[in-house]
């Protein structure tokens, strides 16, 4: 006989986590947590989360542990800096505090499932069951699928997802040179993607991704490691690869309801920023939206929220994928308003709505010109 | 021999031999006639202000630029934009194809002449359309268009 949950949840990254939280505190659903990687897997990424998404979840406000108050944008010599406050987070501290936040709800009549170093290995849509290492069956009524770029649920509903590498290190670094109160973006000529400095206080959080293949990116890497050695200090402590989302899907629905109760969210959606690469604010409020899409308190067509935003801003990313690097930077950050303009869009996670006016508004403004 | 009627004259002429004016179409006429000495003063303080040559030079625009507004309901006020030998003008119709069009409503229009927005938040929330060669140095343009004249207007 198959075990039989309510909710099965593949993967429990952020996406997946605030998901079986959502459920968990607003219903009586019974939740199973499957994860192909250990409870202390660490991601590697990044790590830094702006403001929006500490507004969204105050909960994470305790495991900031720096905080930097400006982005600088840089192609060759010159320099963009940009006022945006970014709160780096150790994503192991964050997979730590939303297990404790999962457990905190686990009560005797709370029926909630963890299985780690556990792989889906087949979605049997109709059935509404999944095959875990070959042999075991699930049974669900919904299936949330946010087991990242690879994601065996999406792959279950033929979601297509475009994918870059990334490699990711921390490194000891001289202070000095690496300002403690500034994230670096830099571009880097006939290369879609960027190469970063976050610096996290004690260490620096720096990284590669773009459209290259991984042995290439790997050589890369290590070049601008040396390059970054000749500047003072330097130690890599740390240093790992993978595979993120490098657009959004614009073209299918990141769920399935006919056959199967699926929905997809976290890299598994493509729920990326595809300009900034920037991903857990995504993942956390797909995450929660797909949970109250279950929960009856989010019509399907409104999921995701984000959708026109993620859109629009992979549009944008078209276009400047039409031209060269130097001319999408020229272009981007030759105008210091304009740039700020573009900067602060693509950290605002949404589209304001157009308000209509009024002829009595439109009177008062044309009296003026 | 009179002097030839502006667009704006000829479409009022016209809508007065079609129909009787109504508020409605007297309100559009006088809307389009603010518009269209918007756009003139527009030019006239931008030429009194800025070196367009500077300009260009700063902003690494070489060749000579054909801008237009489209917006809708306005189609015929004088919203085209030639830069050219270091000065602004409007132009009532663009004979050639413009260097780039930026379709946008009334209502988002009015938001950028009133400073609330700019020309690249309204692009980049996907507010207008932007038809031809969509360079982001030409957004510095219309800012310091709609700030030389919305600073005076609307601060």
């Amino acid at each position: 006989m198959p075990m039989k949950y309510d909710v099965v949840i593949v993967g429990s990254g952020p996406a997946g986590q605030i998901a079986a939280e959502t459920i968990l505190s607003k219903s009586s659903m019974s939740v199973l947590i499957i994860d192909a990687n250990p409870e202390d897997y660490e991601k590697p990424c990044g790590g830094g989360i702006p403001n929006d998404c500490l507004k969204e979840f105050p909960f994470l406000k305790r495991i900031v542990r720096h905080k930097t108050n400006e982005i600088v944008a840089r192609y060759k010599d010159t320099d963009r800096p940009f006022p945006i406050e970014i709160n780096m987070v150790p994503r192991m501290s964050m997979r730590k505090l939303l297990f404790r936040r999962l457990r905190s709800l686990d009560t005797p009549d709370l029926a909630l499932g963890y299985m780690f170093n556990t792989r889906v290995t087949k979605v049997k849509r109709k059935e509404h069951m999944v095959i875990l290492n070959d042999k075991f069956e699930v049974e669900y009524k919904w299936l949330i699928g946010a087991d990242g770029v690879n994601s065996v649920v999406g792959k279950s509903i033929g979601f297509k997802i475009q994918k870059v590498p990334i490699i990711v290190a921390h490194a000891k670094v001289e202070p000095a040179i690496h300002k403690n109160t500034r994230c670096v973006i830099e571009f880097i000529e006939d290369f879609r993607g960027y190469w970063w400095v976050f610096p996290k206080g004690c260490h620096s959080n720096i990284g590669l991704g773009g459209d290259v293949k991984g042995r290439i990116l790997k050589q890369m890497f290590d070049e601008r490691v040396k390059e970054h050695a000749k500047l003072g200090p330097f130690e890599e402590i740390y240093r790992s690869a993978h595979l993120i989302p490098s657009a959004y899907n614009t073209e299918q629905k990141p769920y399935q309801i006919d056959d199967g109760h699926i929905l997809l969210c976290g890299d598994a959606a493509s729920f990326i920023n595809s300009m900034t690469g920037e991903g857990i604010y995504y993942a956390l409020v797909g995450g929660r939206e797909a949970a109250q899409v279950i929960l009856g308190e989010r019509l399907l067509s409104e999921y995701p929220s984000f959708h026109e935003y993620l859109t629009r801003i992979q549009s944008l990313k078209n276009d400047l994928d039409k031209q060269s690097i130097k001319d999408a930077f020229d272009r981007i950050f030759c105008d210091e308003r304009t740039s700020r303009d573009m900067v602060d869009f693509l950290f605002s996670h949404s589209i304001p709505k157009p308000k209509a006016l009024s002829d009595d508004e439109k009177k008062a403004i044309y009296s003026k010109l | 021999m009179g002097r030839k009627l502006t667009i704006t004259e000829q479409m009022l002429a016209n809508e007065s031999n079609s129909s009787p004016p109504t508020p409605d179409t007297k309100f559009i006429a006088w809307k389009k006639q603010k518009a269209k000495e918007m756009f003139e003063k527009m030019c006239i303080r931008i030429n009194q202000r800025i070196d367009v040559k500077k300009f260009r030079k700063r902003y690494n625009i070489i060749e000579d630029r054909t801008l237009e507004f489209y917006i809708k309901g306005m189609e015929d006020v004088d919203t085209g934009f030639v830069f050219k030998d270091g000065r602004v003008r409007t132009i009532k119709k663009i004979a050639d194809k413009p260097t780039v069009v930026f379709k946008c409503s009334e209502d988002v229009f009015l938001r950028m002449a009133t400073k609330e927005i700019t020309l690249a938040q309204a692009y980049f929330w996907g507010w207008i359309d932007v038809i031809g060669e969509n360079a982001l140095r030409d957004y510095e343009i219309f800012n310091e268009m709609f700030n030389e004249y919305g600073s005076e207007i609307f601060e």
